[in-house]
Order: structure tokens, then C-alpha cells, then sequence
């Protein structure tokens, strides 16, 4: 297996210091996130997100399944997302290591902020109640990883769920017919909110640099200890709070960090549904709001 | 000269190594390894030359050293004689293990520093950088480096690097350009900042930075990655004047 090797004591002790004073490597200052670029495949739900040198791609497509027996009248949906050596040599496919730790860590961050919190209404997707429903699974790409690929795979997630639409299908009689797209427009998924992500990297005690850092780099992602991700929504509706590693964070460095999030929501949310409309414009799609 | 793998070139046989990207055998003569285009090195390693073309290949002499230079060549294959800078990665009794971003890592002896002697050796850390001279490099053989001149028993430069910046995972022929002569590279970023900065160069596409303060220093490490990622002629006045805002 390829072993990462640790950042050399120049690197740390330079990163260190030059965030104390405000900067980072790429210009940065410690609350900047790297600008989103998105990109639009072909299909429909077809969306590949850039954040700096990490790069996600997310594909929609749905299926028309029996509903579970508890739940007659919703629809499904399913996140896959898989780490594997195309993303940095150091993860290998597979659960194996340390990949499958942050591979279920990632997958869990994106179950909780897109499929549990409510993002698509679920119901929306019943065409008979306990007989058919549609299926609606996202597939994440990871194909280049510089740090924060939480961030990057909840925003390819939202982008091409918004992006995405399913085929018409009409009931008549019990009997139902599936449109094609010359029939009728494909219709849009009913969108409850859109859940914006923000991480941000605690430093060890020793490091004497008690600032959150958002949207770190892979080497700001070794050499820090902590990472906290707060995923919410423009209207300040806090949908996930997840803290890993040692370091303890004091109440007001939560608040804080919460309340950034809350404002920089909105920025975040507007760029994406602003980049999804106008890639719908040029293909003669009506967008949603 | 472009040249793809496999195709014959009309070089002699001295210039055949896998550092160059020339094979040579008796049956099928010079045979380029690589894609990429081949330079004269001229019969002493001085100033790289374009070939371009085939006029005058009759008359290149024996002595005569050629490569293949592949444009985005990231990867380092270890050459005697090559300064690079790097990590070390385990301390023994004897010396250390580095990581100078080859396949395999290259031992340098505890000896092999100025003024070193069995009771007075260095203390070097895990994961300090060095800046070291490939003194042996064989295809069957563990790589050494020293970190002296063993002519005069000098440190010329090489030792510890202490503070600073690395910037890794550089073109290796942007490195090579850096260390020449007159290098435009250089030169356009000497004229582009109003302060002193020091540069150590490795061949193995590691370039390590310092300057008296951690902004400068990163002003200069921005510029080098933009070099890298979009070409020495991206490096504009604006680019200057934003980077060292």
C-alpha cells in the first residue's frame, strides 16, 4: 500500500506560522473558501464540481421501484460514493485502512446533510402509493482530492439534484405511462431546501493556533486535528453538526463557526442554483427557483 | 526533434541511459524510451541546445550528450551529479533514509557532511529537509546522496535546510531552467520582487523558498506554482503587483 508521507517539519512549522498571521499558502485568509466551479455533462444530473485542485463528479438517475412496506407513499433515494486510488494514490478501494474510515465518514456526512434531512420531498416521488415509486440515486465520483471533500461532494450532490429531472408519468386507471422526453418535458424533483456545507480545521494545542481554518487543503487537512462541519441552509436552518478529532472546542468557537456558516449560506446556495439555471437556460429548461 | 517510444534516433551510444530516455543496443541501434523531444546537452553538460530538425546529424560527434526531455516530466529518475532536496524519512546508527521522490529512497551516510566524523556527526530530525548531491545512482543499487563536495570536503551549499517553504511536485524541466545559466525563469522573478528571497533548487522538482517574512515567502511560492501551471509568460506585472498585495 502507498503510504502518505507526513508534511516535513519546514512545511508544518511555515503553515503554522503564516496562518497565525492571517495567511495561507494559496492566498487565502483563514475563513476563504476556494471558489466553486461547476461544470455541466451532458445528461441531465450530470454535474462536476471543482474546489481549487479537488474535483467530484455527481451523476443523478432514477428507477421506478416498489415502496418499503412501512413507508407506502415515499419514494427512495440512495447516496453511493466511493474512495479509490483514482483520487490521490493513498486511498485504496475496497474498505481497507484508513480509507474505509474516511470513507464512511464522508458517506455518512452526505446521508445526513442530503437524504435525511429532507432535501427532496419524498412523497413527490409516489407514483402509486404502495405499488410504484420512483428511485432516486446519486453517484459521487471523487476524482481528484485536495482536502475538503466533504464540502466539494455535498455541493455536487445539491447541484445535481437541482440540475437533475425525472421522466412524466401519468396515471390513468391504475395503468401508468411513462412519458419520453419528446412526449413532455421531464419534470423537476420537489426541492424542500438546499443544504450548503462549511468545514473548518482545528490545529493541535501544541501548534499554539487556536483558529478555525474553513475549507482546508489536503496538507491543512494532515496537519490538522480537528475537523468541524456545519451544514446548513440559506434560510439558517441548521441541518448537520459533526465534530471529529481530539481537539475540544469551546462553546463560543461552535457559535461562531455556526454563525459564519449561516451567512456565508446564502452567497454559497445563490452561486449554485444561479450556475444550474443558467446551464437549464441554454438547453431551453425551465430552472427552479 | 519530437520523437515517440521506439522510434530510431541518430545519436551515438554514450548518450544511451534511462536518466536520458535513450536505449541502445548493437541490433537495433539508438531507440528513444519516451515521447518527447531531444536535446543536445552538449559534450560537457553545458547550456541545453535545441536540435531541431535533422540538419547536420551527420556531423555529431561521439562525444555529444543527448536526452529526451518529455515537456511535463513530474516524476524524478536519479542522476549522479543532480543537487535535490530531500525529506528525511528514518535516522539509523549509520545515516539516514531519504525521500527524494523517486520509486525508492536514497540513503545518505551520517559521514557525508562537512567537518563530520564519527564523534561529531549531524543531528538530524524525521522529516527535516536536506539539500544533497546524487553521488551514486544505479538501476541496481540503493541511490546515495552527500552532502559535501568529496573534492574539496566543503559543504558548497548543501546541508540542512532550515525554515523556509518547499514547493513540491514542480516540472522537472522548469527546475532544470531555473538552475541555468541565464535563466529567463529566474531572471523574471528577480525583477518581479522588490525584496530578497533564496531559492534552493532540487532536480527532482522540489524548489524550497525563503524570505524574511511568511508573506513574501508566499508571494514567491504562488509565483513559482503559477509558472508551473500556466507558463513563465503568465507571470505579468499584474500578477506581481497582486500576488505581493
Amino acid at each position: 500500500m502507498v503510504r502518505k508521507l507526513d508534511v516535513n517539519l519546514n512545511n508544518k512549522e511555515f503553515i503554522i506560522n503564516a496562518l497565525k498571521e492571517n495567511k495561507r499558502l494559496d492566498g487565502r485568509s483563514l475563513l476563504e473558501a476556494r471558489p466553486i466551479e461547476i461544470e455541466f455533462g451532458a445528461p441531465l444530473g450530470c454535474v462536476t464540481i471543482k474546489l481549487g485542485e479537488c474535483k467530484v463528479m455527481s451523476s443523478v438517475s432514477c428507477t421506478v421501484t416498489a415502496p418499503s412496506p412501512e413507508r407506502p407513499y415515499e419514494g427512495q433515494m440512495s447516496i453511493s460514493s466511493e474512495l479509490s486510488a483514482m483520487t490521490t494514490p493513498f486511498y485504496e478501494s475496497g474498505m481497507k485502512g484508513n480509507t474505509a474510515d474516511e470513507e464512511s465518514m464522508l458517506n455518512r456526512q452526505l446521508d445526513k446533510a442530503i437524504r435525511r434531512s429532507g432535501m427532496v420531498d419524498r412523497e413527490a416521488l409516489c407514483i402509486i402509493g404502495g405499488e410504484k415509486v420512483w428511485s432516486i440515486s446519486i453517484t459521487l465520483h471523487y476524482i481528484s482530492d485536495d482536502g475538503n471533500l466533504v464540502d466539494a461532494g455535498v455541493t455536487a450532490c445539491v447541484a445535481a439534484l437541482l440540475h437533475f429531472r425525472k421522466p412524466e408519468a401519468t396515471v390513468v386507471g391504475g395503468e401508468v405511462t411513462y412519458h419520453t422526453q419528446d412526449e413532455r418535458t421531464p419534470v423537476p424533483l420537489a426541492i424542500n431546501h438546499t443544504p450548503v456545507s462549511f468545514s473548518y480545521a482545528f490545529f493541535d494545542d501544541d501548534a499554539h493556533f487556536d483558529e478555525a481554518v474553513l475549507d482546508p487543503t489536503a496538507t491543512e487537512a494532515q496537519l490538522s486535528c480537528a475537523s468541524f462541519v456545519v451544514t446548513t441552509t440559506p434560510q439558517k436552518e441548521l441541518l448537520t453538526l459533526s465534530k471529529n478529532g481530539g481537539k475540544v472546542l469551546s462553546v463560543q468557537r461552535v457559535m461562531d463557526c455556526v454563525q459564519h456558516a449561516t451567512e456565508r449560506a446564502q452567497v454559497v446556495s445563490k452561486h449554485i442554483h444561479d450556475a444550474v439555471n443558467a446551464d437549464l437556460e441554454k438547453r431551453k429548461i425551465g430552472g427552479v427557483v | 526533434m519530437q520523437v515517440f517510444p521506439g522510434d530510431s534516433i541518430n545519436v551515438a551510444s554514450t548518450s544511451a541511459s534511462a536518466v536520458n530516455g535513450i536505449h541502445y543496443s548493437p541490433q537495433t541501434g539508438s531507440i528513444s524510451t519516451r515521447a518527447g523531444v531531444l536535446h543536445s546537452v552538449g559534450s560537457r553538460g553545458a547550456e541545453a541546445m535545441d536540435v531541431d530538425g535533422a540538419s547536420g546529424s551527420g556531423s555529431r560527434s561521439d562525444k555529444e550528450k543527448f536526452t529526451v526531455a518529455v515537456p511535463e516530466q513530474r516524476r524524478y529518475l536519479a542522476s549522479s551529479g543532480d543537487s535535490v532536496i530531500g525529506q528525511i524519512i528514518f535516522r539509523g546508527a549509520e545515516g539516514y533514509r531519504v525521500d527524494i521522490g523517486t520509486a525508492s529512497t536514497a540513503n545518505l551516510d551520517a559521514l557525508a557532511f562537512e567537518g563530520a566524523t564519527k564523534r561529531n556527526k549531524p543531528n538530524l530530525k524525521v522529516g527535516s529537509l536536506i539539500y544533497a548531491r546524487v553521488s551514486l545512482a544505479h538501476k541496481d543499487m540503493e541511490t546515495e546522496l552527500e552532502c559535501l563536495n568529496p573534492a574539496t570536503g566543503k559543504a558548497e551549499g548543501y546541508g540542512e535546510l532550515k525554515g523556509g517553504l518547499l514547493a513540491d511536485n514542480i516540472n522537472i524541466n522548469h527546475c532544470k531552467s531555473l538552475l541555468e545559466k541565464k535563466s529567463s525563469f529566474m531572471n523574471t522573478l528577480m525583477q518581479g520582487f522588490s525584496f530578497p528571497f533564496e531559492l534552493a533548487t532540487g532536480l527532482n522538482g522540489k524548489i524550497w523558498i525563503s524570505a524574511s517574512s511568511p508573506a513574501q515567502t508566499i508571494a514567491v511560492y504562488r509565483t513559482i506554482l503559477r509558472a508551473d501551471k500556466e507558463g513563465v509568460d503568465a507571470l505579468t506585472d499584474d500578477w506581481f503587483a497582486e500576488v505581493q498585495d
